[in-house]
């Protein structure tokens, strides 16, 4: 019995002894990173891969709601794409999906990404419009007063488009007062025949 | 002349001895008589034999609560005249009685049918009540018990004496065993090693003390003592001078052996039994055994005959009470399956060969009768059945035991020509009607009907609209039970709904379970539900008895927790949970519960997908062992997976986890002793956390805290907690202490603590704390303070917003409380508490426990009341709580409610003042803060009452600025200004106080309404409008 006291105090003892002082928190440096695509879908619904990529600074957070917009408008394309991308695995909207997509498109375009993977950076920008038009096509988006929404459908599709990809399924018609507008193919009315 | 004078001095002589007996009719004068030809009992100068029976009234469906005596004067006779025929009919000239039959009852059946009560006081044998203390294990060398049990049997011979048909005292029930043995049930007979002199001595000294009291108190009746078997005999020569009467419960089978013949040396009194007998059940064949029964009884009459005075052997035997006259469908278990006639043998003994199997229990309590036993009328009034022995009995009672032809050889010759064989058929036949009035393997076990009807409309700024609506609800219940064998039993109940009402003030309703799916198609106020919605499985359950195991199963039916079998850590919960479970449409509790026998005695698994509200799919497993005072218990919870949202009943969800836990537990005397430890979710380790610790700096983002990055741990797994009990009569305490790692979750001890305290330890992990309370008795009061204290290891996550420097590019995240699913842990019961509780009580019956569930029914005092108050300090918030929507939707709210200091008080009082009147009511004041994040400390009251004035059922109940009845009011803070409830009831045919053949009635609800309710509009134009709500109806309800 005594024995088996002394076993357990020590083991008790060993464990505390293993228990290390955690590190405090301080902040996560967001910028200037070189975008490196852990596969051919992240950042595109459904994919949550982002959670668990270890270059995503937003891995263990939730952007805020006017913090995401600063990050947005900070400049730095690979941070608004993780910001954005976080908040599709948690929030799964529209505008998430969106603002994922469209920073892809401008690490693309500005080449914050090896020259080695910049096929597949625009090829994820392509998915991730493409998850919108599938998963969210009736999403909006506002203006800066938070009351005058925007479809997102049609910068999706335009975007897919200035990327060399085809929107399938979607296609642009022309409205009155709206201009160009994305729409679904079996919604495009049929052309009225003559009289 | 001289002649006349004489003749007329002799009239009036007779006339006045006629008078003197008519007018103050003596008690009888009972004595026992020795000559050469060895002992009798007479009775007024008559030898009498004892062909006794041990009597009593209990309707199937009722337990010990119930008591025949308590019952109107009509009813009691109508069940008298049901039962006395039949025994006198049989030879029956005795009966066994506690002291709670009133004397004039004792006298009406003596008058009547000739038959003597023996009055039996148990001596503190299932406790004892010492200054206003209820105290279930009785210790015999405590001065004030003694005292206490002293002066209730000089209050019984008090009550008795003076009464015709008392034959004699009986003391104790086999208070040696009592010795022994750990509950109120039968156990298997303690053995010769189990014999506890010091413990016992005390017992018997107290045995003849009475005796002499008794003696010197009445001279009219003999003393007898009910002693277990001839256990502690020694003692009983020793200290039971004045005992007249050697009795004992003996069940040694067909032969008592050497027991008349020891009696006979050791102590030279005259032996009576005061229980014998035989089941009749078949434990090895599982049938039931009538022929088996009458056969042990036969063999048993005949030894007394061949052993009563002048029969050359013993010649102490004075006759015997049979155990008993019908079954006692209460017995196994005692509170539960009360309707059900178990056939679960709860002890061995090889004296009874015919079902005997070595290492398994063959006696069946349930099964004692010599009579089977009808279902009861709403009044309690059966019908009985009698069986083989009845029948075999009453020819063998017709022998005249001092006749003085009735020789040794013609007892042999008596006895020997009854065979129970030829008494069977007349048992069968009854027996054969009795089921074809009911098909036992399948059958439609219960039906009801329930029609309700409802007016409402709104008032004011509410959603409701004041155009009064009607709708109607029709609702049936069928039950159908299965039993193809006596060890298998299954019940279902479906549901099927007719029309369900959309206008009642509470929507939510287990009629109304095809609410949601109308939400979803944007008809809530469609009736057009689906086939599938409107039959639906209401309950299940099913019961499997095996030789190595028992197997139940359970769909919606509760059932109880382990915590009295060792479950220290509460990881198996119990799962009753009144009305919550229909009006949330719970799918739970679901699952199994298998219990070993034999080789197996003392594990327990329970596995299900949900076996307890929110429990996710798995297994629970214990083993405990219990000796002499001591036990172990080792158990193991895994899960299995989660239950999706999909599959789950509406409970918070939890993460799968696992558990291990070891605990021991000792007991001597008053104390107890109990500590454990355990292993929570081990698959935890590693994971990552935040917390914050104050600094004097700035801190994070200048919130005065330090954010620490940290990760679970394998010593954030363990946890350990100790409770120490001690009972020593009017004074009850205990301390409780644990200290729990980060993520060591399980449940709170489940076991109920000498009284009715509400504060309890929170069973998550990451605390540590304590528990003590203390409850004291003094005459039919008590008080009770008790104190909580516990604090998180790690406290709850402050909320901090995130940031991001555009000059810098440095991201600084956000913080907010922890959630139980994102999280490996969240402050939620554990927060950080001082607590303190006075209750006081004043209960002036405590053999009817204030503090049972079903008290309210049971409660037999004049007047019986409790109140308590509680007051929790909590200097800090807690972490986020999950919330449910009307819709039964979860969400983890975004942060929690501050610091906030609560009192509460309570009030119930439940009073009798007459017969067939009851009365039961509650108050309520106290401060409470929302479940979700709402900052408003609400201040509520109210209270509520029930008259139950047969056939009346009337309920009221009132709330002032309290929340509404569902969970969300709470999680939302939805709170009502004034709500107000009132329903008349007219009950027929009663199968317990509150549950009727039919009743019906009508019913109205009304509440204001104000910008905090649920359903209250807006007025742009008068922002402090209010609304009001209101409905009433009838219902009709049919349960056959």
């Amino acid at each position: 019995m005594k024995q088996l006291t002394t076993l357990f105090v020590c083991g008790l003892l060993l464990c505390l002894g293993c228990v290390d002082a955690p590190p405090y928190y301080y902040a996560e440096i967001v910028g200037g990173q070189t975008f490196v695509p852990i596969n051919e879908t992240i950042g595109a619904y459904p994919d949550d891969s982002v959670i668990g990529d270890s270059a995503n600074p937003f891995a263990h957070a939730t952007p805020g709601l006017e913090t995401r917009w600063d990050i947005e408008s900070y400049g730095d394309p690979v941070a608004a794409f993780y910001s954005w991308a976080t908040l599709l695995v948690r929030e799964p909207t529209g505008e998430n999906q969106f603002y994922a997509a469209l920073n892809l498109q401008r690490i693309y375009q500005v080449g914050r990404a090896d020259e080695a993977d910049l096929s597949a950076v625009r090829d994820l920008a392509i998915a991730g419009y493409t998850a919108l038009l599938e998963s969210f096509p009736e999403s909006v988006t506002y203006d800066a007063t938070g009351t005058i929404a925007f479809n997102l459908a049609t910068p999706a599709y335009q975007g897919i488009v200035e990327l060399g990809g085809v929107p399938r399924g979607w296609t642009l018609v022309v409205t009155e007062g709206e201009g160009r507008v994305a729409v679904k193919t079996h919604d495009v009315p049929p052309p009225l025949e003559a009289p | 002349m001289h002649l006349s004078a004489r003749l007329l001095g002799c009239l009036l002589a007779g006339c006045l001895s006629l008078w003197a007996t008519s007018a103050v009719a003596a008690p009888n004068f009972v004595q026992t008589v020795k000559d050469a030809q060895g002992w009798r009992l007479m009775v007024d100068g008559r030898p009498t034999m004892v062909f006794g029976m041990n009597w009593g009234y209990m309707p199937i469906g009722q337990n010990y609560a119930w008591v025949l005596w308590h019952q109107p004067d009509d009813v009691i006779e109508e069940a008298l005249r049901g039962e006395m025929p039949l025994m006198k009919a049989m030879g029956i000239n005795v009966i066994r009685q506690y002291p709670d039959i009133p004397p004039k009852w004792v006298e009406w059946i003596y008058e009547n049918y000739g038959i003597y009560t023996v009055v039996n006081h148990t001596m503190g044998r299932y406790g004892v009540s010492v200054n206003g203390a209820w105290i279930p294990n009785t210790d015999y060398s405590n001065p004030a018990v003694r005292k206490a049990i002293t002066a209730e049997v000089d209050a019984v011979v008090a009550k008795y004496q003076g009464t015709r048909g008392v034959l004699m005292y009986l003391l104790g029930n086999e208070n040696n065993y009592g010795l022994s043995w750990t509950s109120f049930e039968a156990e298997n007979l303690p053995t010769a090693e189990q014999k506890d002199v010091a413990r016992a001595e005390p017992l018997y000294t107290l045995f003849g003390e009475l005796a002499t009291r008794i003696k010197k108190a009445d001279t009219h009746h003999p003393v007898a003592i009910a002693n277990g078997d001839l256990g502690y005999i020694e003692l009983i020569a020793k200290h039971g001078k004045d005992i007249d009467i050697m009795a004992s419960n003996v069940y040694r089978g067909a032969s008592s052996r050497d027991l008349f013949e020891k009696v006979a040396t050791v102590l030279d009194k005259p032996f009576m039994y005061s229980e014998f007998g035989s089941d009749a059940f078949d434990a090895k064949r599982k049938i039931e055994s009538p022929e088996e029964q009458a056969g042990y009884l036969r063999a048993q009459w005949e030894e007394i005959y061949s052993h009563a005075h002048g029969k050359n052997r013993a010649q102490n035997a004075i006759g015997g009470l049979i155990f008993q006259w019908s079954d006692g469908w209460w017995k196994h278990k005692q509170v539960e399956n009360l309707d059900v006639h178990d056939t679960t043998a709860t002890w061995a003994t090889a004296a009874y060969p015919h079902d005997f199997v070595e290492g398994q229990n063959n006696m069946n309590e349930e099964w004692f009768g010599i009579t089977a036993k009808d279902v009861p009328d709403g009044r309690g009034i059966h019908r009985v059945r009698p069986r083989t022995a009845y029948y075999l009995l009453q020819e063998a009672f017709r022998l005249d035991p001092y006749a003085p032809e009735t020789t040794p050889e013609v007892i042999r010759a008596h006895f020997g020509r009854l065979m129970p064989q030829s008494y069977a058929p007349f048992y069968r036949a009854d027996k054969a009607e009795a089921l074809a009035q009911q098909n036992a393997k399948l059958r439609i076990s219960r039906m009801q009907l329930r029609l309700d009807s409802v007016f409402s409309a709104g008032r004011g700024s509410v959603e409701r609209s004041e155009d009064t609506r009607f709708d109607t609800t029709q609702s049936a219940y069928v039950d159908v039970t299965a039993q193809p064998t006596s060890d298998i039993r299954a019940r279902m109940s479906f549901n099927l709904v007719g029309n369900v009402a959309q206008n009642r003030l509470n929507p939510i309703f287990y009629e109304n379970r095809g609410r949601d799916l109308r939400q979803a198609e944007g008809d809530p106020a469609g009736t057009d539900l689906s086939a599938l919605e409107r039959i639906a499985l209401y309950q299940a359950e099913f019961e499997i008895d095996q030789p190595w195991f028992r197997l139940e199963g359970y769909y919606r039916v509760g059932h109880y927790h382990w915590g009295d079998e060792g479950d220290f850590f509460g990881l198996y919960q119990e799962a009753f949970y009144g009305p919550n479970i229909d009006i949330y449409n719970a799918r739970s509790p679901l699952g199994m519960e298998f219990e070993g026998k034999k080789g197996l005695e003392g594990l327990k698994i329970a596995f299900g997908p949900e076996m307890y509200w929110g429990a996710n799919p798995g297994f629970i497993a214990k083993y405990h062992r219990k000796m002499r005072g001591f036990e172990f218990t080792l158990m193991h919870h895994e899960d299995l997976g989660t239950n999706g949202d999909g599959d789950s009943t509406l409970a918070i969800p939890v993460r799968r986890g696992r558990r291990t836990t070891l605990g021991f537990g000792m007991e001597s005397g008053g104390v107890r002793f109990d500590i454990g430890g355990i292993m929570a979710n081990s698959g935890f380790v590693g994971e990552q956390f935040f917390w914050a610790e104050e600094t004097s700096g700035r801190g994070y983002r200048d919130s005065g805290q330090r954010i620490l990055d940290d990760e679970i741990q394998l010593i954030d797994t363990l946890g350990a907690k100790a409770r120490l009990t001690v009972n020593t009569g009017a004074l009850q305490w205990y301390l409780h202490g644990n200290l729990k790692g980060l993520v060591a979750d399980a449940g709170a001890d489940p076991r109920q603590r000498f009284t009715g305290w509400q504060l309890n330890e929170s069973g998550q992990g990451n605390h540590f704390g304590g528990l003590a309370g203390m409850a004291y008795s003094f005459g039919t009061f008590q008080i009770a303070p008790h104190v909580l204290y516990q604090k998180p290891l790690i406290g709850p996550m402050p909320l901090i917003p995130d940031a991001l420097s555009t000059e810098s590019g440095i991201y600084y995240r956000g913080f907010s409380a922890r959630n139980q699913i994102d999280n490996p842990f969240a402050v939620i019961s554990n927060r950080e508490t001082i607590a303190a509780e006075f209750l006081m009580v004043y209960d002036p019956t405590p053999g009817t426990w204030f503090w049972q569930w079903d008290n309210n029914l049971r409660e037999d005092a004049d007047f019986a009341a409790s109140a308590s108050f509680i007051y929790r300090h909590q200097p800090t918030s807690r972490d986020a709580r999950f919330g449910v929507t009307e819709a039964g939707a979860f969400f983890p709210f975004a942060a929690a409610p501050p610091a906030q200091d609560l009192w509460e008080t309570n009030v119930r009082w439940i009073a009798n003042p007459t017969r067939g009147l009851r009365m039961v009511g509650t108050l309520f004041a106290g401060n409470a803060q929302a479940r979700g994040d709402d900052t408003r400390v609400i201040l509520r009251s109210g209270g509520d009452l029930t008259v139950l004035a047969l056939p009346l059922d009337v309920r009221m109940g009132v709330a002032f600025n309290d929340w509404g009845p569902y969970d969300f009011h709470r999680d939302f803070n939805l709170t009502f200004p004034f709500q107000g409830r009132f329903e008349l009831g007219y009950m027929m045919g009663m199968r317990e106080l509150n549950v009727a053949m039919a009743r019906f009635g009508v019913r109205g609800l009304f509440r204001t309404l104000d910008q905090y309710s649920e359903g209250y509009v807006v007025n742009p134009m008068d922002t402090g409008a209010t609304g009001s709500e209101w409905e009433v109806g009838t219902y009709m309800h049919l349960d056959l």
